[in-house]
């Protein structure tokens, strides 16, 4: 099964306000360029359980499919630390919709404090 | 108002077109906000509101968003020809700085001029850099309108203010 068809198995959400609708289309559109905007999801993951806050989306989906090669790249103290909250989420899409070759997260690395 | 609309120059052509899409949707969606240009380019593109974190950094979202809170029409969301196009014809060309007249094919016709449709505000400032030079094109009618109706100048003209253009090494 492709990770195109596992998506089915993330539940997206119908309703969304036009605030959430906003996030959805921006991170829709980063999402074929979001090594130029690691940083800035980081970011706006730090307070969101999905990319547009409590919901799933296509957003989810979108953003998922280009980082999480990326993601497999992560193996230093430093990058895991950068993009901590995107790899909390990486680990809560992986498990939703059941990806073979997981990220592996490993929970005993002590990552230094983050600076907001 | 809430609302605080962020620029940022560096002189490059793509933060130029950024910086028009927001400054003519906030003209044309809600005139009592105004683009902040950081013309030491340090600071990024975001419409942020304080009230309650919200944010946002991509140019097209933020003309969208604006237009749907203004007129209370998510509509604005979803799937559009002449967006679609500006994502992947005219950014990657305004990125790698090689946008030429030879573009104007992939865009195709553009409705006639109406500062309130968000594709048309997108395409225009995407365009601005090209068009604002050259007068003789099928685009330039249109052009030449949207440019004039009024609340689009001011949004024009607050954006340009303190841009100063890259200059690019001729090629022998």
């Amino acid at each position: 099964m492709s990770l195109t068809d596992k998506f089915a198995n993330l539940k997206v959400a119908q309703d969304f306000s036009t605030e959430e609708l906003a996030l959805r289309d921006q991170w829709v559109t980063l999402s074929s360029r979001i090594e130029e905007n690691l940083t800035q999801l980081n970011d706006s993951l730090r307070s969101k359980t999905y990319i547009v806050g409590l919901k799933p989306s296509e957003a989810d989906t979108a953003v998922f499919e280009h980082v999480f090669p990326l993601a497999q790249k992560w193996t230093s103290v430093e990058d895991l630390a950068k993009y901590r909250h995107i790899v909390r989420w990486i680990d809560l899409i992986q498990n939703q919709i059941g990806v073979e070759n997981k990220l592996k997260i490993d929970h005993s690395v002590e990552l230094p404090r983050e600076v907001k | 108002m809430s609302l605080q609309l962020f620029g940022s120059s560096d002189g490059s052509v793509l933060l130029l077109v950024s910086n028009l899409k927001v400054s003519i949707a906030a003209a044309v969606f809600s005139p009592g906000l105004q683009l902040e240009i950081d013309t030491k380019g340090k600071s990024q593109l975001a419409l942020q509101d304080s009230k309650n974190g919200f944010e946002l950094i991509e140019p097209n979202a933020i003309v969208k968003y604006l237009a749907a809170t203004k007129t209370h029409n998510n509509s604005v969301f979803g799937n559009h020809e002449l967006i679609d196009k500006d994502e992947k014809i005219l950014y990657p060309a305004l990125k790698s700085n090689q946008i030429d007249a030879s573009i104007l094919s992939h865009i195709g016709p553009i409705p006639p001029a109406n500062a309130e449709d968000v594709t048309q505000i997108i395409v225009f400032s995407s365009l601005y850099p090209l068009l604002s030079k050259e007068t003789n094109t099928e685009l330039s009618g249109w052009f030449k309108t949207f440019s004039e109706i009024p609340a689009v100048a001011k949004g024009i003209s607050h954006a340009l203010k303190n841009y100063k253009p890259h200059r690019v090494p001729e090629k022998n």
